[in-house]
């Protein structure tokens, strides 16, 4: 198969995950307010403003990886409804396009939450960002969640294939992205300039989270087929 | 069930896996005579070294089985037969690592306890050691998740070579993480100790003795597994209903 | 506790869950017996 059709493929699937999150609204009318309301619980946990300020990118990360759970579980409830996945499949579409599609519609949704989080972050927190950390959180914001989608995409795959399966997905992903919320965490952190941290000691971290995301991306590619493949 | 008394012997024993078995036993106990009573204390641990002789062969059997497993995975992926007993000597290794390594955190934050005060100590060893652990747990479940024999082996061998890929990484981004926080460097022994004769083949004595341990549990492990797959190709209702009756392994 | 008493549970703490997992395998393995055949056991 040639590479322009792994990508048309991958194009179509994407737009189409993103078409139905779209006009199923369900995304911005009960994911998102799930994602502020937890942002608004650690405040009332931890009631403290110095403690905010100074833990919030920990928190934002935090509860990117929560929300991430309920985008992955809905992505892939939507293959397994009326085996979409399996009609894909016997239609002869490359499992790559579509683990490629997949990922990709993902990382859209995360950056759009993870958009919503960091501003809550600064009107709930009250942290301040420079022009030079929000270049820093965008660049992190888009990496780490290459590295959670990928990860993730691999996982919800595999709780498609398990049919209902969904309690796996939290025990396989979370031991494993962990590398992803210690880079993506102490980024941010830079980029919020939390706790004297400067701006360009946040760097090092997003070579992590690229590393880390270019070696699952890869992985992913190579282990989606054999795994959605009955 | 009426033959389950200990007077018959399991079906998985042969007379070799019978040997290795009376050989790991005899090992443990000349094994607890050295680690117990004829070694000396350690000059900075004093006697909380006695804890590292089953400590550190139980670390190292489990990272053993865990790499076994990958092995096996491998194996069975790019196998020309997809060979289905490589695909359960891989669930036995990690059946048989989660197990040690669930011993291993436990005496390890036992051993933390009398030589750093503190029963978990955020050392990137002992992170990367429990986040194997968790990890492994999760590829257990999904041996556990249905479907053909061939759908789990193939399946499963993939989550094993991903969790291997994990494994360094988390490592990694640990340390990384642990160098930001570095505190104060009190008296904090991290288990590697000087040794004296006595004590350093007491040591390697215990990773034989653990390795043998494993070698026999994973034999036995293997073949109660080939039984069970057989039974379930033979679709005896009955056994299916003894075998739901026995809950997860912890 | 004292010193002792750490060394003393580590060490069956290490042994007891094996002996336990040997034993429930063993107990497994005789219940399946009855239901498989002499060819299931290439082993013997």
């Amino acid at each position: 198969m040639s590479a322009s059709r792994v990508v048309g493929v991958a194009r179509a699937v994407a737009s189409k995950d993103l078409r139905i999150e779209w006009r199923s609204r369900v995304m911005t009318n009960q994911v998102l307010p799930f994602a502020a309301i937890v942002m608004v619980l650690f405040a009332f946990a931890l009631d403290n403003d110095g403690i905010l300020q100074r833990v919030a990118p920990g928190l934002v990360w935090m509860a990117t990886l929560f929300t991430s759970l309920v985008v992955v579980q809905r992505s892939f409830a939507v293959e397994s409804a009326d085996s979409a996945i399996d009609a894909l499949r016997l239609a002869g579409v490359p499992s790559h396009g579509v683990y490629l599609g997949k990922v990709a519609a993902l990382v859209a949704q995360l950056v759009v939450f993870e958009a919503v989080l960091a501003m809550l972050a600064l009107i709930l927190y009250r942290v301040n960002v420079d022009l030079h950390g929000a270049v820093l959180l965008v660049t992190t914001c888009v990496l780490g969640s290459v590295g959670i989608a990928a990860l993730a995409a691999v996982y919800g795959g595999l709780s498609v294939a398990g049919r209902g399966r969904e309690t796996l997905l939290p025990l396989l992903l979370l031991p494993a992205v962990a590398p992803v919320l210690i880079g993506a965490t102490r980024a941010t952190e830079s980029a919020f300039g939390s706790d004297g941290a400067r701006t360009v000691e946040g760097w090092p971290w997003v070579g992590l989270l690229a590393v880390f995301g270019a070696i699952f991306l890869f992985g992913g590619t190579l282990g989606f087929g054999p795994l959605t493949d009955e | 069930m009426s033959n389950t008394t200990t007077s018959v012997p399991p079906p998985t024993r042969t007379a070799a896996s019978r040997n290795l078995g009376l050989i790991a036993i005899f090992g443990s106990i000349v094994l607890a005579l050295l680690g117990l009573f004829f070694t000396a204390e350690d000059v900075d641990q004093g006697s909380s070294v006695r804890i590292m002789y089953v400590h550190v062969p139980t670390a190292w059997v489990a990272y053993l089985a865990f790499v076994f497993t990958a092995v096996c995975s491998a194996g069975h992926l790019w196998g020309r037969k997809h060979s289905l007993n490589l695909d359960r000597l891989a669930g036995a290794s990690a059946e048989v690592g989660v197990i040690f390594m669930g011993v291993t955190l436990v005496t390890g934050s036992l051993w933390g306890r009398l030589s750093w005060g503190t029963y978990w100590q955020w050392d990137p060893r002992l992170t990367t050691t429990a986040f194997l652990f968790v990890t492994y747990v999760g590829y257990l479940a999904v041996r556990g998740l249905g479907g053909t024999q061939h759908q789990r082996a193939k399946r499963s061998a993939i989550v094993a070579l991903f969790a291997v890929l994990e494994i360094p990484l988390v490592h990694f981004s640990v340390l990384l993480w642990r160098s930001l926080h570095q505190e104060a460097t009190v008296l904090r022994p991290n288990g590697d100790v000087k040794m004296d004769g006595l004590m350093l083949f007491s040591l390697v004595f215990g990773v034989a003795v653990f390795t043998t341990i494993f070698a026999w549990l994973v034999l036995h492990r293997n073949r109660v597994l080939a039984l069970v797959d057989a039974v379930e190709l033979r679709g005896i209702d009955a056994a299916l209903e003894a075998r739901r009756a026995e809950e997860v392994p912890s | 506790m004292k010193h002792a008493d750490f060394i003393v549970i580590s060490w069956v703490l290490s042994f007891a869950p094996i002996a336990l997992y040997a034993w429930r395998n063993a107990r497994r393995a005789r219940r399946l017996d009855p239901f498989v055949e002499k060819s299931d056991k290439p082993w013997t």
